[in-house]
C-alpha cells in the first residue's frame, strides 16, 4: 500500500513538470558539452586504429548510439510493465515520449555499423546473429510507435504497445550474447567483458564522453517530450472543460 | 599547395575512408539533430496553445 502510495506521488504531472524544469537548464549545457569534448576527442584527440586505420573512429558514435538503443528499450519495457501493472499514468507517457528516440539512436547503430562494415569486411550487411536481432530492435521499436497510435482509444493504443515491449524484450539478451552464441562477423565485446576492457585508454576515453553524451542528451529530450506531452494534455482538458 | 593546407586535406582524407567516417558523422548529427528540433518545436507549440487558451479565457489559469 505504501508502495503505491508514493508511485502515485510520482505519477502527479505537476511534480514532474516542476522536477524536469529544475534538471533541464543542468543537463542541456551538460550533454552539449560534453558531446563537443567527445567530438574533440573522437575525431582530433585520438590516434588512429592500428589494424582498423582511422575507420576506427566511426566506433565512438556507433557504440554508444548501440548502447543507447538498448538501454532506451529496457526503459521502454521497464516503462510498460509500470503501465500494466500500476496504472502509471506517467510511464504511459514516457514510454509514448521515449520510443521514438530509441529509433533513432538504432538507425544510427545500424547505418554507422554498415559504413564501418563496408571498408573492414567488404560488405555494408550481412545476415548474422548480432545485426539480424539488431534490425529487429528497429524494427520494435517502429512497431511500438505504430501501436500506439493505431486506435482512436489512446488509452488502448498505448496498452498495446506496453505488451509489445514487454514481449521484445527477449531480444535484448539475444543482442547482448548474439556474438558468443553464434559465430558472428560482428566482434565480440571488448568492453564489458571478464578481465576488463580490451581497448587501449586513448580509444576509451573518448568514447565514455561520447556515451555519457549520448545518455544526458536522451534525458534531456525525453524530459522535453514528456513535458510537451503533458501540456498538450493539459490544452486537450482545458479546451474540452469550455 | 602550402604545408597547411596539405595537412588538412590530409586530416579530411582519413586515411582514404572520408566517405565512411564523415558519413557516419553526419547521420548521426542529422538524426540526433532533428530529434532534438522536433522535440523542441514540440514543446514550444505546446506552450504557445495553452497561452493562447488562458488568454482567451483568464480563469483557466496558468500554471503551464
Amino acid at each position: 500500500m505504501a508502495i503505491g502510495l508514493n508511485l502515485h506521488r510520482f505519477a502527479n504531472p505537476g511534480r514532474f513538470l516542476r522536477l524536469a524544469d529544475r534538471l533541464l537548464p543542468w543537463l542541456t549545457p551538460a550533454s552539449v558539452g560534453l558531446l563537443a569534448l567527445g567530438l574533440y576527442l573522437a575525431l582530433i584527440g585520438s590516434p588512429p586504429d592500428y589494424q582498423q586505420g582511422e575507420t576506427v573512429r566511426i566506433m565512438y558514435v556507433h557504440v554508444p548510439a548501440a548502447w543507447m538503443a538498448m538501454f532506451v528499450y529496457l526503459l521502454l519495457a521497464l516503462s510498460g510493465a509500470t503501465a500494466l501493472i500500476w496504472r502509471h499514468p506517467l510511464s504511459e507517457v514516457a514510454a509514448e515520449a521515449m520510443a521514438p528516440l530509441g529509433a533513432g539512436f538504432t538507425f544510427i547503430a545500424l547505418v554507422s555499423g554498415a559504413l564501418w562494415g563496408r571498408p573492414m569486411w567488404g560488405a555494408y550487411w550481412v545476415w548474422d546473429a548480432r545485426l539480424t536481432s539488431f534490425l529487429l530492435l528497429f524494427f520494435l521499436y517502429l512497431g511500438h510507435i505504430a501501436l500506439t497510435h493505431a486506435f482512436d482509444d489512446r488509452q488502448r493504443g498505448r496498452r498495446s504497445a506496453a505488451v509489445l515491449a514487454i514481449v521484445g524484450a527477449i531480444n535484448l539478451p539475444i543482442i547482448k550474447f548474439s556474438v558468443d552464441w553464434w559465430n558472428t562477423l560482428h566482434q565480440p565485446a571488448s568492453i564489458a567483458r571478464m578481465g576488463g576492457p580490451a581497448i587501449d585508454p586513448a580509444m576509451l576515453w573518448p568514447l565514455f564522453t561520447m556515451a555519457l553524451g549520448f545518455q544526458l542528451l536522451f534525458f534531456v529530450l525525453l524530459g522535453l517530450r514528456m513535458k510537451a506531452m503533458l501540456l498538450e494534455a493539459r490544452h486537450r482538458a482545458a479546451a474540452f472543460a469550455r | 599547395m602550402n604545408e597547411e593546407a596539405t595537412l588538412l586535406s590530409g586530416y579530411f582524407a582519413m586515411g582514404g575512408y572520408a566517405e565512411f567516417v564523415w558519413s557516419a558523422y553526419g547521420v548521426a548529427l542529422l538524426v540526433l539533430g532533428g530529434m532534438a528540433l522536433t522535440s523542441w518545436r514540440r514543446l514550444k507549440a505546446a506552450q504557445r496553445a495553452l497561452q493562447r487558451l488562458a488568454e482567451a479565457d483568464p480563469n483557466l489559469g496558468d500554471d503551464a
